[in-house]
């Protein structure tokens, strides 16, 4: 249970303030509702190459970083397709120096043309790092724009394709912050050893004077509905044959979204998963398989993936995976098989709550969905899923029309003696 | 009044700190379990450690086998029935062979935890490592194995080890493809029957009522212990050396370069360490800023102070664009340099400390960190004065002092340096 209260500025900042006073440190989390989802077509990469450029000085402190090192202060960001999250962890007893430094980014950034270039240069080696110089690195990739075609999930939040970066512009980058980085389009959370009337008094203080912005209209096209299956073939200089499978699903705040989230764990999470069973356990067809879903926002996409034994292809293995989802459409799940699937959920719930940090960024996420009190509602929605849930949703979801594949084969490199 | 946004607000940081301390108990059969009891969640981890990680190994490899099989099946149940029931429970074990210690950790809910305790001693107890779950792990390893050597960074920690430790030392041998074929299941029986079960400690951590440590006490006194054979002891002979294996495809080139240091109950450590931080040990480090911040060839770089039980040392790793990975190797030999002949400027100084005294306070709240950080005193042989008096002694280090750490253990001509791609 996250315990928490919430106000809202007069510039339209919310404001959500979880209480724990068994902790000397405490949380600022702000949460900016941008993400790659929000890029142009030939602009991509930017919500994440904007997030770099968020630590490159403010325009009343010239260095973010170095001001709350100093009072012994730590903090991180990160972008996904939806959202820019950025959180600060100190002692609280300096929770000013977070708002001092959170706010003023806020309020307008340096725009400095030296730190647009490093950081470029420091998210192209980001790319390359963890999309190219990786194996299997590039299947997202190559994933998403077979998987979607309208919608912008279709590219990776690191950005389709390197030249973006290397193409953006100081320019886009003032756009970007304008449309975007401002306090009615942010969810800020307050958590750890600090009470509602020291974080009011501190959000008016340093908060308070910041304008307001018109908000941009987030309609973007909507994916339309896949009915034929969809199939891209890809060689590489990996060491196995892997495949990897995705079917639309719902987004995080259909009423089907726990239900398929457990579907997918009754079919592919962990040793006692239906697929591990059949295809690593049984016929060996995989050395490792999994199914998941991305928890995407807007509708997204529940991915079967797993890496090949020697002795079979791609096309084998796909054959495989469709008779375990077969079996499963017609035979329908066991009760036993859902109840597993809600205890491990309770688990990592109540594991997941330990930290502060983790209370701090989910409560915002659930926020900026406009349902902060997901948080809490969450082990209910999940033991509210029935067998019939799942059942439906497998005839629904798991078919041929619905699915894309990728068969990322090894190359077969010819020794030289 | 308005707000003068130029000004930092005031800040204080404490001199010294308590930490909740662990209770020692001992299990009926003698087992010393170390308890802590705290946090508001309904969860508690069981964590078992034998002194039987890769240091006592008498055939390479044993340790990761037979730690990996515990949960392949027992004389009363099979693979699919134990992993059927840690996910019934939403349990989750966790198998690590170290190379020090080898543990076996469940992470459950108060609740379950008396469904789960005599799965656990059957597994540590009976294990009897079927044929064919056999054959899919060592499938599985020998796949990983040929993934890791594909990924750049994996293949850089793993030779800057061969090389550091040399590879008949088993800090510095990985398994391979052929060590992987070459076990059969009577190995591994034998040596869980004789030789695993060395010196158990338990370390119990989260909410561990009375109740939950009666129970546990009633099954982990259960386990049959091993007798300690005399362990052979291994020399560390460090040579430094340079190695670069180019890959003509790679983009980037990974790095990884370090010297042995000083243990954690050496009295100049806590000037060690605070010069690691300043020089690569965080975001604002010299190292980051030099090579991230201010030239671009890397996403990333850092240095970390690594120890074992039998072994510390230094490693600086990052992965840099590939035409400048030489470049980068100057860079840090020259950062090195003016660590030892300039004094670091007081703003710095106090800024890398006061982050350390920051990270430090982050991370003495939870359960599981508190056991954390009582694992790594226990093993080094320290007592919690180590923790409670560190404030004080990282705001003792000032710019002269780290100038002759630097000096005294950052000796360039020393340091093992590996490339690769």
């Amino acid at each position: 249970m996250i315990k928490f209260e919430h106000f809202e500025l007069a510039n339209g900042l919310k404001v959500y303030v979880h209480e724990d006073h068994s902790t000397p440190m405490a949380v600022l989390n702000l949460l900016y509702n941008v993400g790659a989802r929000d890029e142009l077509a030939d602009k991509t990469g930017f919500a994440h190459l904007f997030e770099h450029l968020m630590f490159g000085g403010s325009v009343n402190v010239p260095s973010f970083d170095e001001p709350l090192q100093l009072v012994g202060g730590e903090n991180n960001a990160f972008t996904n397709n939806d959202i820019t999250n950025y959180y600060i962890t100190l002692p609280a007893a300096n929770l000013e120096t977070a708002f001092w430094l959170e706010s003023d980014r806020m309020l307008s950034l340096s725009f400095d043309p030296e730190v647009l270039e490093v950081q470029r240069k420091v998210v192209i080696e980001e790319f390359k790092q963890r999309y190219l110089n990786q194996p299997y690195g590039d299947v997202w990739l190559k994933l998403r724009p077979l998987a979607y075609q309208e919608h912008p999930y279709r590219w990776a939040t690191i950005g389709k394709e390197i030249s973006h970066i290397e193409e953006a512009t100081m320019e886009d980058v003032k756009s970007f912050f304008k449309t975007h980085y401002i306090p009615n389009n942010a969810y800020l959370v307050i958590a750890g050893d600090v009470t509602l009337e020291e974080a009011k008094r501190l959000t008016e203080k340093w908060f308070g004077g910041i304008p307001a912005g018109k908000l941009s209209s987030k309609n973007w096209p909507k994916e339309p509905k896949q009915n034929k299956k969809r199939i891209l073939e890809v060689s590489a200089e990996v060491p196995s044959d892997a495949l990897y499978m995705t079917f639309h699903m719902c987004g995080r705040l259909d009423a089907d979204y726990y239900a398929t989230d457990l579907m997918s764990e009754v079919l592919g999470r962990g040793k006692s998963s239906r697929l591990f069973k059949e295809l690593v356990k049984e016929k060996r067809v995989f050395n490792s398989i999994s199914a998941y879903i991305t928890g995407s926002v807007d509708p997204g996409l529940l991915v079967i993936s797993g890496k090949l034994n020697d002795g079979f292809d791609t096309v084998a293995a796909e054959k495989a995976v469709w008779e375990v989802i077969q079996k499963m459409r017609e035979e329908g799940i066991q009760k036993e098989e859902l109840e597993k699937t809600q205890n491990q959920a309770e688990a990592a719930l109540q594991f997941g709550e330990v930290e502060l940090l983790n209370r701090a960024m989910n409560l915002a996420i659930a926020a900026a969905m406009g349902r902060p009190n997901l948080v809490n509602e969450e082990p209910q929605l999940i033991n509210a899923v029935t067998v019939a849930d799942v059942n439906r949703l497998a005839k629904e979801i798991l078919i041929e029309e619905n699915c894309s594949v990728l068969y990322y084969n090894a190359q077969k490199t010819v020794e030289v003696i | 009044m308005v707000l003068d946004r130029t000004q930092a607000p005031p800040f204080q940081l404490p001199d010294k700190v308590a930490l909740q301390h662990i209770s020692p108990r001992y299990l009926k059969n003698g087992t010393p379990a170390y308890v802590l009891n705290q946090g508001d969640q309904s969860i508690i981890k069981v964590e078992i450690s034998f002194k039987s990680g890769a240091w006592y190994e008498s055939k390479q490899g044993i340790a990761f086998f037979v730690t990996k099989m515990l949960t392949e099946g027992t004389n009363k149940r099979t693979s699919t029935e134990i992993n059927d029931i840690l996910d019934h429970y939403g349990a989750y074990l966790e198998t690590i062979p170290g190379l020090d210690n080898t543990t076996v950790s469940l992470y459950v809910l108060n609740k379950h935890l008396d469904k789960l305790l005599p799965l656990f001693v059957e597994m540590i107890n009976e294990s009897n490592f079927p044929e064919a779950e056999l054959e899919t792990l060592k499938s599985i390893k020998k796949q990983e194995i040929r993934i890791n050597r594909e990924k750049n960074s994996m293949e850089a920690g793993k030779v800057f080890r061969e090389k550091f430790f040399g590879t008949d030392h088993p800090y510095g041998r990985f398994i391979s493809e052929e060590i992987v074929d070459s076990y059969h299941r009577e190995d591994l029986l034998a040596y869980f029957t004789e030789g695993y079960r060395v010196s158990p400690e338990v370390f119990l951590c989260g909410k561990v009522s009375e109740e939950d440590f009666q129970l546990i006490d009633q099954y982990l006194s259960q386990i049959a212990i091993s007798e300690l054979k005399t362990s052979v002891n291994y020399e560390n002979t460090f040579t430094p050396s340079a190695y670069y294996q180019e890959k003509a495809q790679a983009v980037q080139t990974s790095i990884r370069v370090g010297l042995p240091i000083i243990n954690r109950s050496h009295s100049d450590y806590m000037a060690l360490s605070v010069l690691n931080e300043l020089f690569g040990g965080y975001f604002g480090s010299r190292l980051m800023k030099n090579i991230r911040e201010e030239k671009g060839y890397t996403y990333g770089i850092h240095s970390s102070l690594l120890h074992l039980q039998n072994a510390s040392y230094l490693i600086i790793g990052t992965d840099v664009k590939k035409e400048h990975a030489q470049a980068t190797i100057n860079e840090i030999h020259a950062e090195i340099k003016k660590l030892q002949t300039e004094l670091v400027p007081s703003l710095e100084l106090e800024t890398a400390k006061n982050y350390m005294i920051g990270h430090f306070l982050s991370e003495i709240n939870t359960s599981f960190h508190l056991m954390d950080k009582f694992k790594t005193i226990h093993h080094a042989g320290l007592g919690y004065d180590f923790y409670e008096g560190m404030i004080a002694r990282i705001k003792a280090v000032n710019a002269d002092i780290l100038q002759e750490t630097a000096k005294k253990y950052l000796k360039t001509e020393e340091l093992l340096q590996v490339m690769i791609g």
